[in-house]
């Protein structure tokens, strides 16, 4: 991972907090810094050592000449981040709106009137550094700064959390079920009420909750269930109130979700079960709780990697689980896949070329059933249209409920159709989705054949699988059978 | 933490390097950034304020040790 640093004051401390920080997280990285004030030379001289260097994303810090830098920098398709301006006397405000607009996939706007005002305005800048060294940040600043900024660095490898599992007794509310009342209305639940705050806001962007408590499953839920509490139970992707081993339950959990060990955090107040889960699980990222409860609330809101930009889907993510649940009693009530699936009345609607954002989104997170795991930014996806390619995607619904856009392919038309995306969410799979996806497109074509590429990687054997009953193998390209000899078992 | 080990943190030396006579001189990492980041975190350290002057007049490491030790002074009383 390469980082790169542009500013027109000093910041020479920032690299150094920065790569600290992604160590600490197990982040391969390497810094540039550029030369103080040449930020604008730096970008457009070919030869510059920012160009040679070739950062995987930049790290802006100029409070002028803003807008005429980020249209070079969207013209070269530099990934970057720029901060807005300091906006304290509020001259600033429509400078920083047209700002604002003119992020997209690629650039991104940090704002830090916001990051000012949680660490404060004397605290981000130090006067008497400004006037001896034109550092326009202090040093506090720049090493808060640098915390902030790992969202992004999380975000473009791929780091993000889909998932945080929590314990109940101690965690989400004061006291131990079974060992007195639980009075979630009480003073000395306030903080912990606030906590739950924290992670409702979490849910609402698409963050799963689950619960992972050791008690007694008819105790512990009437509590879950009172009506002072701020999360309900419907927040709660999963549930496990048991006695079991919470390794195992954790385990569980990411089966159950559909989801890695490495998309999960676990929030436990015993450190004795937090040094389990670090030392058998070590994907899973387990959270470091401070010892005063009253601090857990911003114990959470300092951790980055999680979801801040939503989509529809996001929104509606938890009901879409627990409608999963729903499916999954109902599986059992069939004696085979084909007429469970019949019995599900399932409806595929398909749309094309519009829902850029929800698209790129799949493309970056769909691992299992993906043809050629290529991730593709919403600027990606219009320069396809562009360039006359059919984005195809899919909208699922079934009696349970609505899947949204869960399937997309990417296909370059001419004498032959090229696929160079096939990819459906792994929440619609088992239910012969990607079969009527595909014969719509080969209806499309009107006959054309159609070839697709495969890159194998450790994650998309559903894909893989489906690509042998489906394509057979030609001159080391791969060509979609007749729909009559397709294996649909 | 001791003031001669906050600045041969920053500096990247070993800390029995540093002398009274020790200044960016005779001490290669010590450059006008490293100056102010000593300043920054001394002052955080022992909760204590330089003016400007103060660290525009600061030569070696002899005169921030006589600069720490007069604020410490002023704080007690």
């Amino acid at each position: 991972m390469k980082v790169a640093f542009l500013s027109n004051f000093t910041i020479n401390s920032l690299p150094d907090e920065f790569e600290k920080l992604c160590r600490s997280f197990s982040i391969p990285i390497e810094t540039y810094l550029g030369p103080y004030n040449q930020v604008f030379q730096e970008i457009i001289n070919e030869s510059s050592r920012f160009n040679k260097f070739k950062p995987d994303i930049t790290f802006l810090l100029a409070d002028e000449g803003l807008p005429e830098i980020l249209d070079v920098l969207k013209k070269k398709r530099i990934k970057a981040v720029a901060n807005n301006l300091l906006d304290i006397d509020g001259n600033h405000k429509e400078f920083n709106l047209a700002l604002s607009k003119m992020g997209n996939s690629e650039i991104n706007i940090f704002d830090i009137n916001k990051f000012c005002l949680k660490i404060g305005y004397n605290t981000l800048i130090d006067k008497k550094m400004y006037y001896l060294a034109d550092m326009k940040i202090s040093f506090y600043g720049l090493k808060e700064l640098a915390k902030e900024y790992m969202y992004y660095i999380f975000k473009f490898c791929n780091l993000m959390k889909k998932c945080i599992i929590l314990d109940l007794d101690n965690t989400l509310w004061k006291g131990i079920v079974g060992e007195g009342k639980i009075k979630i209305n009480e003073k000395e639940n306030r903080p912990f009420l606030d906590f739950q705050r924290e992670l409702l806001s979490l849910n609402k962007k698409g963050v799963l909750l689950a619960i992972n408590s050791n008690n007694n499953f008819e105790d512990s839920i009437k509590v879950v269930e009172k009506k002072e509490m701020i999360l309900k139970k419907d927040n709660f992707a999963s549930i496990k109130i048991n006695w079991d081993n919470k390794v195992e339950n954790i385990k569980e959990i990411a089966k159950e979700l559909n989801i890695g060990l490495d998309s999960l955090v676990f929030i436990d107040d015993s450190k004795t079960n937090q040094e389990m889960a670090r030392s058998f699980l070590p994907e899973v990222y387990v959270v470091d709780l401070p010892e005063d409860h009253v601090l857990y609330s911003n114990c959470l809101r300092d951790l980055k990697f999680f979801n801040k930009e939503l989509t529809k889907e996001d929104l509606t993510k938890t009901k879409m689980y627990l409608e999963e649940n729903k499916r999954k009693e109902f599986r059992l009530l069939y004696k085979d896949l084909d007429s469970f699936i019949k019995g599900l009345n399932i409806k595929v609607t398909f749309g094309e070329n519009n829902e850029l954002l929800r698209i790129a989104q799949l493309t970056q997170k769909t691992n299992q059933f993906n043809f050629t795991t290529k991730r593709y930014t919403e600027d990606d996806i219009k320069n396809f249209i562009n360039n006359g390619y059919l984005v195809k995607y899919i909208n699922v619904k079934d009696k349970f409920g609505d899947y949204g856009i869960t399937g997309v392919m990417i296909i370059k038309r001419g004498k032959i159709w090229e696929v160079d995306t096939f990819l459906l969410s792994c929440r619609i799979l088992g239910k012969k989705i990607e079969y009527s996806f595909l014969k719509e497109i080969a209806k499309e074509s009107g006959g054309k054949k159609i070839y697709a590429d495969f890159i194998k990687t450790q994650k998309n054997k559903p894909a893989e699988d489906f690509l042998n009953k489906v394509f057979e193998k030609r001159d080391n390209r791969y060509i979609l059978k007749d729909t009559g000899d397709w294996d649909t078992k | 933490m001791e003031l001669k080990k906050i600045i041969a943190n920053i500096l990247k030396v070993d800390a029995s390097k540093i002398t009274r006579n020790s200044s960016p001189d005779n001490l290669e990492s010590w450059d006008s950034f490293n100056g102010l980041m000593m300043i920054s975190e001394i002052e955080k350290e022992f909760n204590i304020t330089f003016t400007t002057k103060e660290v525009m007049d600061i030569k070696n490491f002899g005169d921030i040790e006589k600069l720490v030790n007069k604020k410490i002074h002023e704080n007690r009383n």
